[in-house]
């Protein structure tokens, strides 16, 4: 019970920050440093409580002073949003393989990787979506997706099957898709292609995924 | 009535106990491996990520074959024609989710779960179509429309019953919400409709569930009867439904734009403030009677929405610091209950203890940091902190609340 009183504890905090921002500005509107403060905060509790659902309002803080958010990402300005969002999935990324080799909280590894693995394949999808030279980030998508793939089915972690299947498939229905409007073979692809999904699925899941 | 036999739903469930225990160190490996040879289903499942996929690329299949079929079939269709359709497909759709089962053994699997969803989703626009005329939104609805929510809330009802989907239970709850609108223009008489159709299945849930409460079956009721309990509680707060948070009652809202909390009686209005305060310590009381985790939980949500909505119950101006009250109040609470469990003798007061003790908790904790982690609200800043140098990290595991760290 305590790890939930502790992200309630969490959130109120932030709430009352707000307040305060919002009524005396007593942080001068410096929102990305109060960002950076606010993941240290939040980091710091989730190793000295050993609480994941705070380590992921830090790194969801983190990701907010990287500029990141996911209501501003279909601005037209995305380039550099992708640019970020891959810095931070490195950083991010490097920062908890550091950490897990060293021993701090091992366990904290999974959270760090599903973080990681839902920006940047944000990141790659919003690059797929471009009108021109998507080709690379298509290709980008289809590395992490197989790369994806395969760390959920070996380590037995599905909810990594489940990205490489969603954002792979919205990636390439977009390229397969991009200028068709007749509406029977957008359908038909879509029967197609769920049902090449769905064999495909019932085969791992004949193989690999008995119990999550 | 139940399209799987009760020693597979047993077995299954004994298997899931299994492995929580084996999780948590309860068991050893040899006593789990001889216990797992006597937990074997013929029922085929699968984890909850692939769960979702497979669901969701069935819905998929089953959208585009139906959009294939009246764009490659039916150009132009009548509005009835299109309906008849619709009625066919769900059908069909309600005979491959019963094959699927019954042939394939899937339970929980995805597909006879999307399966299931889209019949009820086809009957309910063929019934539209088909039957009924005129948008249902229009102002003045067709006396006929009403056919629309009803077969949804029965043919709902009949696939929780059939297949044990606790969600088709909530989707039965939310169809009954439209009823009343197309009985009774009182929003009054609305209010009171729904909150008695809602007792009316609390009282039989909890009757049906007393046969039940050591066996496979009471974990769904146990669900169910929080749903209802927490669905009569939004349907009597005024408050909750005026301000339309909960998507309440929404023909209404479409037709008659947001009531206000003056169109109700003066002693309506007041009866249902009385209720909103007697009704979480009732909540309360029967979960933990009953040690029902769903029930407290409930109990523990409508006495937050009482607090919640106290204040424009009774007219009183809120303040933007109310929620930060609430949010100290709510962890003091919580934090007291806890010490106060964990200073009872060994840990445990009356049966309840703050300590976890099965894995499913862990796992839904997995689940739950991958989601916060993508939807959590970013921060302010706090002050900068100062940390202690001489600090180490390392050891423990989530969800022992740092007890078991070398921090």
């Amino acid at each position: 019970m305590f790890d939930y009183v502790l992200y309630l504890g969490s959130l109120v905090w932030s709430v009352e920050l707000a307040y305060l921002e919002k009524r005396f500005n007593v942080l001068s509107g410096r929102l990305d440093f109060d960002l950076l403060a606010s993941a240290v905060l939040f980091f710091f509790l989730a190793y000295r409580f050993d609480n994941r659902f705070v380590l992921s309002l830090g790194l969801s803080s983190l990701a907010g002073w990287f500029g990141l958010t996911v209501s501003h990402w279909s601005d037209p300005q995305d380039a550099a949003y992708r640019q970020y969002a891959i810095l931070y999935c490195v950083l991010v990324g490097v920062g908890g393989a550091l950490l897990q080799r060293r021993g701090l909280k091992p366990h904290f590894f999974g959270t760090y990787l599903n973080v990681v693995a839902n920006v940047l394949f944000w990141a790659l999808l919003s690059g797929v979506f471009n009108r021109e030279g998507y080709g690379l980030w298509f290709l980008a998508l289809f590395i992490a997706c197989g790369a994806s793939l395969a760390w959920g089915l070996r380590r037995r972690q599905f909810a990594f099957v489940a990205y490489a299947a969603v954002y792979g498939y919205v990636g390439v229905s977009s390229m397969f898709l991009r200028g068709v409007s007749d509406e029977t073979v957008v359908l038909g692809y879509f029967v197609v292609t769920g049902v090449a999904m769905l064999v495909l699925l019932v085969q791992i899941g004949r193989r690999f995924g008995r119990r999550a | 009535m139940r399209l799987y036999s009760a020693s597979s739903e047993e077995t299954l469930r004994a298997r899931k106990l299994l492995t929580d225990w084996a999780g948590e160190g309860f068991l050893t490996k040899a006593q789990y491996q001889l216990l797992e040879q006597e937990t074997v289903s013929d029922l085929r499942n699968t984890n909850i990520f692939l769960r979702l996929l497979l669901f969701l690329f069935t819905l998929i299949i089953v959208g585009a074959a139906a959009g294939l079929f009246f764009v490659v079939f039916l150009s132009r269709p009548s509005e009835q024609t299109a309906g008849v359709f619709s009625l066919i497909f769900a059908a069909v759709c309600y005979a491959a989710a019963e094959v699927a089962v019954s042939q394939a053994r899937l339970y929980r699997y995805g597909i006879e779960e999307a399966l299931a969803v889209c019949s009820v989703g086809f009957l309910c626009v063929g019934l539209q179509a088909a039957v009924v005329s005129g948008s249902p939104f229009s102002p003045r609805p067709d006396a006929a429309q009403f056919l629309v929510p009803a077969a949804g809330a029965v043919f709902s009802l009949w696939i929780w019953r059939r297949f044990g989907f606790s969600y088709a239970f909530l989707a039965a709850m939310i169809f009954v919400l439209f009823l009343p609108g197309y009985w009774t223009s009182s929003h009054s008489a609305q209010h009171l409709i729904v909150a008695v159709v809602y007792a009316t299945g609390l009282a039989s849930v909890a009757a049906v569930r007393s046969r039940h409460r050591f066996d496979y079956l009471d974990e769904g009721y146990s669900l169910v009867e929080a749903m209802l309990w927490l669905g009569i509680y939004l349907a009597i707060n005024l408050q909750l439904s005026s301000l339309n948070l909960l998507s309440w009652n929404l023909p209404v809202w479409w037709w008659g734009g947001i009531r206000a909390t003056s169109e109700f009686a003066r002693p309506f209005y007041w009866g249902t403030w009385v209720l909103i305060w007697c009704l979480p310590p009732v909540v309360l009381a029967r979960g933990f009677r009953q040690k029902d985790r769903f029930v407290i939980a409930v109990g523990a949500i409508v006495a937050t929405l009482t607090l919640v909505s106290n204040k424009p119950y009774l007219g009183w101006q809120r303040h933007t610091w109310d929620p930060m009250l609430l949010g100290i109040l709510l962890t003091a609470v919580a934090v007291f209950i806890r010490r106060w469990l964990a200073r009872g003798p060994g840990g445990v007061r009356h049966g309840f203890t703050a300590a976890r003790l099965s894995g499913k908790d862990k796992h839904w904790m997995n689940v739950g940091s991958n989601v916060l982690g993508l939807v959590s609200p970013q921060s302010i800043t706090p002050e900068p902190q100062t940390s202690d140098a001489g600090v180490h990290f390392g050891g423990g595991h989530s969800g022992g609340g740092g007890a078991s760290s070398d921090f």
